[in-house]
């Protein structure tokens, strides 16, 4: 079931009534009903896939949450990641790493006879099995008060607004909530209207539109002229952005109608004046899970080699963050690219700071910063969106062809009226400081601004070929 | 209770005039404490104090509070 979809907003509606309508007490079963209705609404043999991944995980938790000694804990701990990777690695990874392993093999000469495997991606599952695994560090590190039921954690862990592509939630901080009793809030519809309402507008009418354009630019890039492939190189960060934002602004609207609340999962990425800064405010619940559970153990490990141990330590991290996107080289360059820029920044702190000296104005300083940082994503991103390495060569050297095109100017307003659109919602998030914003702006353009924005969104919704959420293939 | 000599270590790796440090005080609400400076916190911790902490005792840490009683207990394990 796509957020972009009729039968989504049928089901919302629908599971939204009956909820308030059923007993305090019952909410969390009828919970746990609909999340399974949901995610076996893509596929029910996943569903089982599922249950079972859930179990285990809450009986190593368990476990390590009873466990006396150090050492105890720890074991459990290793014993629920290899379990996790294993399920990870075999259900994304096989294939890939058959097919790299036959790659490197060829190279040297040789032959092997390795068969890759018929395996489908199971929906979300790296989104979900990162949310339960902080089921078991939460409670290694002792972020978890108390204990929780099983069927508490099958909420948890199942649970629809997060289950297919995040924000990928903490067990310490989504449990409690499950925990407590919910009351119905008029404030809380609001906002989560308002957060639905956003990120609508932020997935069907801007990334959408983007993407028609980028899907035929990037199918074929040699057919078009250099500013074209350009154009369609920078409107791929709007759509990315957009895409993925609007998604997890859904979600936390959707978490918020159902009284819940799910963290923020974006925070004006594209106003970042560093990497650093950047991943500070993208995909905020991924980069902070690769923070506290992956990157602070290995910078504690390698602490002793000084800043080259956080150099180090962020070029694992992000090689692995790009493998978490999906098994294919380009993901890996991506993240590697976002870990050189950093650990780049880090070994070379003196030079830069040397270098913003130069620059007396804030201001100034602040928006070159900006517009640099906005080129290295961009950059990094080409390699997001091909498909292979020949692909990302092929956009590249369409780029730098230099070739005329009489489209030019058609293909910059376009760029424009969406680079202005994105940046006004950034700008308002800011200003408001609330990502549900909308709710508070005044009444006549509030409900001006709402009305004409669903009518284009149920239009385009209806009218055009919808475009299935970037994220939901990891 | 955070300690003047802990106060004076953390202020000085990250070029901090002055902070009013309590024991719930979070990296996150003192200046220029991020993810990459905490590491230079934590090794001028072990210097200073000549104690090695263990990666767990550190992962857990939630604020400034926890930090000093690590801290406490490694010291007088040590005695």
């Amino acid at each position: 079931m796509q957020y972009n979809s009729i039968i989504f907003f049928i089901f919302i509606i629908a599971s939204l009534l009956l909820y308030y309508i059923t007993p305090v007490k019952y909410r969390n079963h009828f919970l746990l009903i609909i999340n399974y209705a949901f995610y076996s609404y893509f596929d029910y043999r996943l569903t089982f896939l599922l249950i079972g991944i859930t179990s285990v995980n809450y009986f190593i938790g368990e476990a390590v949450r009873k466990s006396r000694t150090d050492d105890a804990k720890k074991t459990y701990v290793v014993l629920g990641v290899v379990f996790n990777i294993l399920i990870l690695g075999f259900f994304k990874y096989f294939n890939f790493f058959i097919e790299s392993a036959k790659g490197f093999v060829s190279i040297l000469g040789w032959n092997i006879n390795l068969d890759t495997l018929n395996i489908i991606l199971p929906l979300g599952i790296s989104f979900y099995i990162f949310q339960t695994l902080t089921f078991i560090f939460d409670n290694y590190y002792e972020f978890i008060e108390g204990k929780y039921t099983f069927f508490e954690f099958a909420v948890f862990a199942s649970f629809f607004p997060t289950v297919v592509a995040g924000p990928i939630e903490r067990a310490s901080r989504l449990l409690p909530q499950i925990k407590n009793d919910r009351q119905f809030s008029t404030e809380n519809i609001k906002r989560g209207f308002a957060l639905i309402t956003t990120g609508m507008i932020r997935k069907v009418i801007i990334a959408d539109s983007c993407g028609a354009i980028i899907n035929h630019i990037f199918a074929d890039p040699a057919y078009y002229k250099s500013i074209e492939v350009l154009i369609a190189v920078l409107l791929f960060t709007i759509q990315v952005y957009n895409d993925f934002a609007g998604y997890s602004s859904i979600s936390r609207g959707v978490g918020m109608l159902f009284g819940f609340d799910i963290m923020i999962n974006f925070k004006q990425p594209y106003f970042a004046n560093s990497v650093s800064d950047f991943w500070r405010r993208w995909h905020i619940s991924l980069s902070t899970w690769l923070r506290d559970y992956l990157f602070k153990p290995l910078q504690i490990k390698f602490r002793d080699l000084g800043n080259w141990g956080n150099a180090l330590a962020i070029m694992i991290t992000f090689i692995l963050c790009g493998l978490w996107h999906g098994a294919s080289w380009n993901f890996i360059i991506w993240g590697f690219l976002h870990g050189f820029f950093m650990s780049f920044a880090i070994m070379n702190k003196k030079f830069k700071d040397k270098l913003k000296s130069l620059i007396t104005s804030p201001p100034i300083l602040n928006l070159l910063q900006v517009i640099s940082t906005l080129f290295l994503v961009t950059l990094a991103n080409v390699f997001f969106r091909t498909t292979d390495i020949n692909h990302a060569s092929q956009i590249f050297g369409q780029i730098f062809s230099f070739s005329n095109s009489e489209f030019a100017f058609r293909f910059i307003k376009i760029f424009l009226a969406y680079s202005i659109v994105s940046f006004a919602f950034d700008y308002f998030e800011k200003r408001y400081n609330s990502d549900y914003f909308l709710a508070y702006i005044p009444a006549p353009i509030k409900y001006g601004f709402i009305i004409s924005s669903w009518f284009l969104i149920f239009l385009l919704i209806f009218s055009s070929d919808k475009l299935p959420f970037l994220y939901g293939q990891f | 209770m955070v300690t003047d000599q802990l106060k004076k270590i953390i202020l000085d790796v990250l070029k901090l005039d002055e902070f009013e440090f309590q024991d719930n005080t979070t990296a996150d609400q003192v200046p220029g404490w991020d993810s990459l400076s905490h590491l230079n916190v934590i090794t001028a911790v072990e210097k200073e104090y000549s104690i090695r902490f263990k990666a767990y005792e550190l992962l857990k840490l939630k604020d400034v509070g926890d930090l000093q009683n690590v801290i406490n207990s490694k010291l007088s394990s040590a005695k």
